[in-house]
């Protein structure tokens, strides 16, 4: 699965510390699912897309 | 439910774990049998069941060297709170790293356990028997502390 969480997260101008404060997880979690080594739960990532005022096929793709 | 304790008995438990693991291994190859010790922890305690090799089993009390079962139950304790006792910032991902290291534990501590069953024989299997019941709880430790510190260290890529 790929993201497009850092391209977001530029256009919103908002920091990895800044995200990962207001969706209560670490800077570390919001680096890790950007390089995609690791892939949000539904809520997590349900959370992102509330945020970015977006829907969840914006943010996130399968690979194919 | 989360299952997990406060943060603030990580550090501590951590240290005491390895402290505890390390002594444990150290009495077992060096410590056991001295005179001195088993002198200085043997106590009288209750038994549930005391087995004995040519009696019946009986309960009651009993003066047994103490030593081994004051470690075991320190290297258990101080494992489990280790072990599942939450980050500074708790989240799903660290949640996944202990899912992993448990995981991963478990299996390295069911092969070596097959390996014992099938290659090792004699009384020396029991030494080995009791060694791998604290084997998974140290993997686990081990493997987890050692995925957090990678992750603790991913190259900063804010932006």
């Amino acid at each position: 699965m790929t993201n497009k969480i850092r391209v977001y997260r530029s256009m919103n101008k908002i920091s990895q510390q800044d995200l990962a404060e207001k969706l209560a997880v670490s800077r570390q979690t919001i680096n890790a699912i950007e390089n995609d080594k690791y892939s949000p739960s539904l809520e997590l990532a349900l959370k992102m897309t509330k945020l970015f005022d977006c829907k969840v096929e914006d943010l996130f793709s399968l690979e194919d | 439910m989360s299952l997990l304790l406060p943060h603030r008995f990580k550090k501590v438990s951590r240290i005491l774990f390895y402290l505890f693991f390390g002594f444990g291994i150290y009495y077992m190859l060096f410590l056991e049998g001295d005179p001195k010790v088993e002198e200085l922890f043997t106590f009288k305690v209750p038994a549930l069941i005391n087995d004995e090799i040519f009696g019946p089993a009986e309960s009651g009390w009993i003066e047994t060297i103490y030593l081994d079962e004051l470690l075991s139950v320190f290297i258990i304790v101080f494992g489990l709170m280790s072990g599942f006792s939450k980050e500074k910032h708790e989240d799903e991902l660290i949640d996944k790293l202990r899912n992993d290291a448990l995981r991963i534990s478990l299996f390295i501590s069911y092969g070596i356990l097959l390996l014992t069953v099938l290659s090792i024989f004699g009384m020396i299997f029991l030494t080995f028997l009791f060694a791998q019941l604290f084997l998974i709880l140290f993997l686990f430790n081990l493997i987890f502390d050692l995925k957090l510190l990678k992750h603790y260290k991913t190259a900063s890529n804010d932006e």
